[in-house]
């Protein structure tokens, strides 16, 4: 349990994060939901929340290998002209 | 649709999102047809289709471990669930866009020429091929293991046989959904740490009336955190309250986090992959547009599979 000054923090982040996430621009900028979750949780460390260990510890290493590796294979699997092989057959 | 949620049974749904997307892009292109209705129903049927199997998204995959049912206990009993309500989301998702589909189909005048790289295409399907078949003999903690060493390979020995330099591959990784997560990890550890976790928790027990519902109390409390902080976290917080062997309790949380991420774009991250992928094609997929398939088909999901567990699993 965080004291009451991370728990009003985090809620605070956490809130505004969610908030603009929801949003596809701000006025005449543009908003990318990945930027927008980064600066949250670059801010969980600002402000304290977090230590560096556990903002590093949290980030599951598992579910990253598993995309990188996967992504890897797709990019493979385009460069040899894989999709337009199969979307012409389907279009046919 | 359905192919599409039959693949997400067998390998990660992300990983079929991420395969199925360039393919109905460029496929409703070809055919003239509205791209979007096609992107809500792969993104829809992949979440479906994962709830089947213990490796058919990461949440059953963490559930496999935490609970220790058995690979064919799960999939028996998960997997007749997924067709009725694959059947029904079908359903409604043509409702939703029955105007845009009911447009004919017309035929492109020309297809674009293929360009194949017939010895990189033979490899790289080759070692797609082993990391699916390794993905069916392993166990959940391996299928990262797996992955990664299957994208060495291809980055490895594609630029051997193609024109394509491991640059050129390293650059088409869409890098900004692997940040999207490490930021949302950080975030999440945030909200746990600092106790706000558990007073939502807390919040959500006052409100459903304790632990008198079981079944139906964790079905929605998992529906509204999932699609609040997303549903892995959301069945990583919830674990810590459900009781070991009660399998009703489990297969229930894997299905209600997963159908629960149909209902926006953000409820689950093949749905983020999908929309992102498309956007990276050139289509825009609106909240709108998602919505208005996805929280009919979320609704009706839930509360037929929660009906279905209820009756198949003793609790």
């Amino acid at each position: 349990m965080g004291s009451p000054y991370t728990l009003a923090a985090a809620t605070a982040i956490f809130v505004g994060t969610y908030v603009l996430m929801s949003f596809r621009n701000l006025g005449r900028f543009p908003l990318d939901r990945p930027a927008v979750a980064l600066l949250g949780g670059a801010l969980m460390l600002l402000a304290g929340v977090l230590t560096p260990q556990q903002a590093m510890g949290a980030i599951n290493l598992d579910v990253i290998l598993l995309l990188v590796g996967m992504m890897l294979l797709v990019s493979g699997l385009e460069v040899c002209g894989f999709f337009d092989l199969v979307s012409t057959r389907i279009a046919e | 649709m359905v192919a599409t949620a039959f693949l997400s049974a067998l390998v990660l749904n992300d990983a079929i999102a991420l395969l199925m997307t360039p393919i109905v892009v460029r496929s409703a292109k070809s055919l003239k047809v509205k791209p979007v209705p096609y992107l809500v129903a792969l993104a829809l049927a992949a979440n479906i289709g994962s709830v089947a199997t213990e490796i058919g998204n990461p949440q059953n995959a963490y559930i496999a471990i935490a609970s220790g049912i058995p690979f064919l206990t799960f999939t028996t009993i998960l997997l007749p669930v997924t067709l009725v309500l694959l059947t029904v989301g079908i359903g409604l998702v043509w409702l939703a866009f029955r105007k845009d589909l009911a447009a004919p189909l017309e035929r492109a005048d020309h297809l674009p020429p293929v360009h194949l790289e017939r010895n990189g295409l033979a490899v790289t399907l080759g070692i797609a091929f082993g990391v699916v078949a390794a993905f069916f003999l392993s166990t959940p903690a391996w299928l990262p293991v797996i992955a990664i060493v299957g994208g060495a390979l291809v980055f490895f020995f594609v630029p051997f046989l193609t024109k394509a330099t491991p640059r050129a591959l390293v650059t088409k990784v869409d890098w900004s959904i692997v940040l999207f997560f490490v930021g949302l990890f950080v975030l999440l550890e945030g909200v746990q740490v600092s106790g706000l976790s558990d007073r939502i928790e807390e919040g959500f027990t006052m409100a459903f009336g304790g632990r008198s519902g079981g079944l139906v109390w964790l079905t929605g409390l998992s529906a509204i955190l999932s699609n609040l902080i997303s549903n892995v976290p959301a069945v990583l917080l919830l674990a810590q309250v459900v009781p070991a062997g009660s399998n009703q309790l489990w297969l229930a949380l894997a299905s209600s986090s997963t159908l629960a991420g149909n209902a926006t774009i953000l409820g689950a991250a093949c749905n983020v992959i999908v929309v992102q992928i498309a956007a990276r094609e050139g289509v825009e997929v609106s909240m709108k547009d998602f919505v208005k398939a996805g929280l009919p088909v979320t609704i009706a999901t839930l509360v037929l599979s929660t009906a279905i567990i209820a009756l198949l699993v003793p609790a």
